[in-house]
């Protein structure tokens, strides 16, 4: 099977278990869709489907646009389907595998031109694929198994929150400049170095 | 290289931003959570990226080649850092086509390594083709960033029309004077049998027809025909070129004109050239192996150039038409100018001879009793025109598609034979 076509699978069947966990654990009466009564589940199958639209055509027409919003909307549909605290305890898991999803979206959206890649390619981009969505599930599971003692509400945690997305925006803005510095420094021309024969 | 940010980073950075945002403004830790993998990815991929030091060459095995012959390219490509993701693609390009080999290429380059993407390309039609140059890839470590670039190749194929073997074309009326493989109407000193006549004072003895002399008590001489060599000018039509499917009518005539080109200078004659068109070009008719070279340079720079500041045949030089030349017209016949520039070449007494690249087999006739009647009435016309050539003695044959240009040739010489009272 062509990569594009494998990856975009691999896409769409991660995306329609996440769908298909959030909308089956809607039904918890502690879930936040449960507040639509008995028709709860309706709402986190609603948005897994529309994600599900969405990424069928991002996939098709190879927009990035509807991958993100199918990104979007499922994860709303986790937030609003677990309801009881042994599903929301693996809200890690789920951001784990919804970036692993991603992913596997855009390495299809990669695929787009035509050619041949070695194995080497695709041995390397799914291990760092899998080193990344590892990685970061751990990073997760620091705030979700409560590691820091730490006030669960109030405006210490708003402040706190507000500090770190302040610094993630600080770091993020300093690696960026980063990379424009080397931009700027470096000639275009340079880095390819012609010499025909 | 130019750098370029995938749309992934901003919808990472997008998804995270919005999971802190919705944590923080619905009190949902969750939402926070689910967003983290999506931060940290956007701050792995930025802390990661490294501009790929590349060095790419280009080896191209020949830039001058024949018609349906191949040519080889190769890239290679080395770098200094690991690439995990390095895209090689190759465009090919109108007029070429890849018959081997692969022309996108995705490796996996590790640092001082190298890679090479070979194609093999098939050429089509003669013509100058720059090559494209190649496009350079890669891909950060997360496919966050993509690093573009190309190679500066600056090369050129320079594809030679195939001309066809002739074993016969057509004779020019008159001979020049330097020796050749033409048999001249004159007579002197040749080996081919021309008359006899009554001996005059300084004849050859070696000459003396022994025979008729023993019978008729007088001496008598034998008279030869010189071999001698043609000045030929091929015409070229430059003014239309009908074209479908890849193919056209300047296609042939340019194949055509190599051919006679490559006939005539291999009889010793003295070929040129006329391209006739929206900017007239011309060769002075010369002999000798270079001259084909210089043809055919010229042949394949042929190109129909729509302008209305066109120059007639009377501005060419008449060492580029020399007097008793031959000129062979290769032409579609679909445009005036050309039709009366040749009749006014053969009004100034040149031994002129055309050969008509059918257009109808490029054409698309429409179903509607309109178009049949339009296509009708353009093939009256067109019957009308070779009619006023050969009532001037003119030999005017179609080349019809896939037909080798002997035919036509054959039937002009047999036009030829018919006609003798009509040359001028």
């Amino acid at each position: 099977m062509a990569p594009r076509l494998t990856t975009a699978g691999l896409a769409l069947c991660g995306a329609s278990v996440l769908g298909a966990v959030s909308t089956a654990v809607a039904t918890d009466p502690t879930s936040l869709a449960a507040a639509a009564g008995r028709s709860a589940w309706m709402i986190p199958g609603g948005l897994s489907l529309g994600a599900l639209a969405c990424l069928v055509v991002g996939l098709r027409f190879a927009r990035p646009g509807p991958i993100m919003a199918a990104l979007a909307l499922l994860g709303a549909a986790w937030l609003l389907g677990p309801g009881s605290s042994t599903w929301r305890s693996l809200t890690a898991l789920a951001g784990g595998w919804l970036l692993a999803v991603a992913e596997m979206a855009y390495w299809s959206l990669d695929f787009q031109a035509a050619g041949t890649n070695s194995r080497s390619v695709y041995v390397r981009r799914a291990a760092t694929t899998a080193g990344l969505v590892g990685s970061s599930v751990v990073l997760s599971l620091v705030p979700e198994l409560n590691l820091f003692a730490a006030p669960t509400v109030g405006v210490e945690l708003t402040v706190a929150g507000l500090l770190a997305v302040a610094a993630l925006i600080a770091v993020a803005a300093a690696l960026a400049w980063r990379l424009r510095s080397e931009e700027g420094s470096t000639d275009a021309s340079a880095d390819l170095k012609r010499s025909t024969s | 290289m130019t750098l370029t940010a995938s749309p992934k980073l901003g919808g990472y950075a997008a998804l995270g931003a919005a999971g802190l945002l919705v944590a923080l403004v619905s009190g949902l830790p969750e939402a926070a959570v689910l967003g983290l993998p999506f931060i940290v990815a956007v701050l792995a991929g930025l802390a990661l990226v490294e501009r790929p030091n590349l060095r790419a060459s280009v080896e191209v095995d020949r830039d001058r080649l024949l018609e349906g012959e191949d040519v080889h390219v190769a890239v290679t490509v080395r770098s200094t850092t690991d690439v995990p993701w390095l895209q090689i693609a190759w465009h090919v390009p109108q007029g070429l086509a890849a018959r081997g080999g692969r022309y996108i290429l995705g490796v996996r380059l590790a640092a001082e390594r190298s890679a090479v993407l070979e194609t093999d390309l098939s050429t089509a039609r003669w013509g100058v083709l720059p090559l494209p140059n190649p496009l350079l890839r890669a891909h950060d470590r997360l496919g966050f960033f993509r690093f573009e670039g190309s190679i500066d190749l600056n090369r050129t194929l320079r594809i030679y029309p195939r001309p066809e073997t002739l074993r016969r074309a057509l004779s020019p009326a008159e001979t020049q004077m330097f020796s050749g493989n033409e048999l001249s109407r004159v007579r002197g000193d040749g080996i081919e049998f021309a008359d006899v006549r009554p001996y005059v004072a300084g004849d050859r003895p070696r000459r003396i027809n022994w025979r008729l002399s023993a019978r008729s008590g007088q001496l008598h001489v034998n008279e030869m025909h010189p071999e001698r060599n043609a000045d030929v000018v091929i015409f070229l039509d430059l003014f239309s070129d009908v074209r479908s499917g890849g193919q056209g009518t300047l296609d042939f005539a340019v194949r055509a004109a190599a051919s006679l080109a490559s006939y005539y200078l291999a009889r010793r004659d003295r070929v040129g050239i006329i391209g006739f068109g929206g900017a007239l070009r011309w060769l002075k008719p010369d002999m000798g192996s270079t001259q084909i070279y210089r043809i055919v340079d010229t042949l394949i720079d042929s190109e129909v150039l729509l302008t209305y500041n066109w120059r007639g045949i009377e501005i060419i030089p008449p060492r580029t038409l020399p007097p008793k030349s031959l000129v062979v017209a290769l032409t579609p016949m679909m445009d005036d100018r050309t039709v009366d520039a040749l009749l006014d070449l053969r009004a100034r007494g040149f031994d002129l001879a055309v050969v008509e690249i059918m257009a109808e087999p490029f054409t698309v006739q429409r179903p509607s009793d309109a178009a049949r009647l339009a296509h009708r009435i353009w093939q009256l016309e067109r019957t009308a025109t070779r009619l006023r050539y050969r009532r001037l003695g003119v030999p005017i044959a179609q080349w019809r598609l896939g037909e080798p240009l002997a035919g036509p040739l054959a039937r002009e010489r047999e036009f030829g034979r018919q006609n003798r009272w009509l040359r001028v």
